[in-house]
């Protein structure tokens, strides 16, 4: 089949480089997470070359850059169908995407050959700032705001410009506090309370307030046009969710103040809001569930085909809805009360959660909105799922919930022995890292692994051939 | 010798299990009654149902109040919650009055 690139907009084409660096990312995200788990069972692996400290490292900053890299992109991508006009300053959207891109190779190569320095500044401007998520130098910290100044410039004078939505809006909204929020990240003081105080600000404010906010706008658009679901509806859904997630979300930073030397009354305000938090999930999870229902029915009814336009968007879409509930949801109330996150804070308890989390709140998501660019791009009408579609979806689910379970097991056993037991000692940790349990726990996470590592490359697969399988593609 | 400060409350070690799972169980309930509420609503389940949404409710401030009691919460913290669960079987049907309207004022 003749494939050739249909987009309307250069906005969405900028979108699909976006999207293309953002799996790029993913996959390295994956490898430096095998060689961290491998580092756990065998710590003599890659030791004095690549040690644990920095593959974790690459690990976790890969996640983060390859989801902000899909979040851009996917407002790019969407800008110009809410807007009904090209991107303003598009160019310049273009040149920041090569300078970002540029830093951030540039970051990776620095972490990877050099690791890291003396304490000194000249460390925190050039190789890393050591702050556990945003360790970017403090160079590469100023180059992103730059980047994100530009992409803010972008979306707000063209959604002046253009038509003006609700989604549109939200999204608008909550660029300014995401954008404002990694400022909190640049503040650096020798006192740790404080650091930590204002550190946090990034990370939660960012992950359980605005990327939420993110995901259910991205959610709102991917159901307009994956089900037709009506705009009005939708729209209105995603006011309360937005009401909710910063209603519980911004306070709910509490639970992450309960131990870091702030006041105590942070205790009751953490448990409350947090406490709240997974409700606005389960309205999530609800309003995928009746919008999906509800369209289908009507095109029941009227006897028109109730095939949705873009069957492996869906199904990310569906499972985005369980993931976030289960990932962000349970596996976050587990530890999030102060009475039990004592035992259960810095165990494997938040690594299970942050795997789970990180992959059914937003992984889901940006994967469906990689299958919508490729729809755009190929100018394709129905979209279906192929083999290699669903074997990803499987593998990846099944290998991060198995990661999730085997970390879970960790978590539990470190909690019974190294904290309830033994009383959270130095050595109490050692005894618990060498029970059996653990070791074994260890084990799986490394195969569930490979195992979601099987499943990425179906996925890369599915999105280089899909749009050449004539069996799978309606124009 | 100065007697150590021990600012967290003993949890019984076989209490641990228990604590995780009930955590579990209040959302998995209340995700259930939400569920099962909307496909009622959508009229994919018969009204009838509507009971079975409200005994999962019923579990879900029961697994509330075991929570509290488990990890030793204060009294006011124990009221709170049973109040924020009496919030909780509101929240559905305020949704679908609001979805009513909404479809009601947007409907073709």
């Amino acid at each position: 089949m003749q494939r050739q690139n249909n987009f309307k907009y250069e906005s969405q084409k900028l979108g699909s480089w976006y999207f293309t660096v953002a799996v790029i990312l993913f996959g390295a995200q994956l490898v430096l997470g095998l060689v961290s788990a491998i580092q756990f069972i065998y710590p003599s692996f890659l030791y004095d070359i690549l040690d644990f400290s920095i593959t974790r490292m690459i690990h976790i900053n890969a996640l983060v850059v390859w989801m902000v890299y899909a979040m851009i992109g996917s407002v790019y991508y969407l800008l110009p169908d809410e807007t009904g006009i090209e991107t303003v300053g598009i160019g310049m959207g273009k040149l920041l995407f090569w300078i970002l891109t540029l830093a951030v190779t540039v970051v990776v190569l620095v972490y990877i050959f050099i690791q890291v320095g003396p304490a000194t500044q000249a460390t925190i401007w050039l190789i890393t700032e050591g702050r556990e998520y945003i360790e970017a130098p403090r160079w590469a910290d100023i180059g992103i705001v730059v980047v994100v100044l530009g992409f803010l410039a972008n979306t707000f004078l063209t959604a002046l410009k253009g038509r003006r939505t609700g989604i549109m809006t939200v999204i608008l909204s909550d660029m300014i506090a995401l954008a404002g929020l990694y400022l909190a990240g640049m503040y650096f003081t020798d006192n740790i309370s404080m650091d930590q105080y204002w550190w946090w600000w990034v990370i939660h404010l960012w992950v359980e307030a605005t990327w939420e906010v993110m995901v259910g706008a991205l959610a709102a658009y991917a159901l307009i046009k994956v089900v037709d679901a009506k705009r009005e509806i939708v729209e209105m859904w995603l006011w309360i969710e937005v009401a909710m997630l910063f209603g519980s979300g911004i306070l709910g930073l509490g639970h992450h103040y309960f131990w870091i030397g702030t006041p105590e009354y942070w205790w009751e305000i953490g448990a409350l809001f947090s406490a709240l938090e997974p409700m606005p999930l389960i309205g999530m999870f609800v309003h995928v569930l009746y919008d999906w229902g509800k369209e289908k029915g009507l095109k029941e009814n009227s006897g028109v085909d109730t095939s949705s336009n873009n069957t492996p968007a869906l199904l990310w879409l569906i499972s985005n809805g369980f993931g976030n509930f289960l990932g962000a949801g349970v596996w976050g109330f587990f530890h999030t009360l102060p009475q039990v996150n004592i035992y259960t804070h810095g165990t494997q308890f938040t690594a299970a959660h942050g795997h789970l989390a990180f992959f059914g709140a937003y992984a889901t998501i940006l994967t469906a909105m990689f299958y919508m660019g490729i729809q755009g791009k190929y100018g394709i009408k129905k979209l279906r799922a192929t083999f290699a579609s669903k074997m990803a979806i499987f593998l990846i689910t099944f290998g991060v919930l198995g990661m999730t379970v085997a970390l879970t097991i960790a978590g539990y056993e470190q909690v019974l022995i190294a904290r309830a037991q033994l009383g959270a000692t130095w050595d109490a940790f050692f005894v618990a890292q060498n029970q059996l349990w653990m070791s074994q726990a260890m084990d799986w996470r490394l195969i569930m692994g490979i195992v979601t590592t099987v499943g990425f490359f179906y996925l890369v697969k599915d999105l280089l051939t899909i749009s050449k399988s004539p069996k799978n593609v309606y124009k | 010798m100065t007697e150590p400060l021990y600012i967290r409350p003993i949890i019984e070690v076989s209490d641990f299990l228990p604590i995780f799972v009930s955590a579990a169980l209040i959302l998995l309930f209340g995700l259930i009654y939400a569920s099962v509420v909307t496909l009622v609503k959508m009229q994919r389940l018969k009204s009838i149902y509507m009971f079975l949404a409200y005994f999962f409710w019923i579990l879900q401030i029961y697994c509330t109040y075991f929570l509290t009691m488990k990890i030793h919460s204060q009294p006011f913290t124990i009221k709170a919650m049973m109040i924020a669960m009496v919030a909780y079987l509101m929240v559905p049907h305020i949704y679908y009055y609001l979805i009513t309207k909404s479809e009601e004022r947007y409907e073709d």
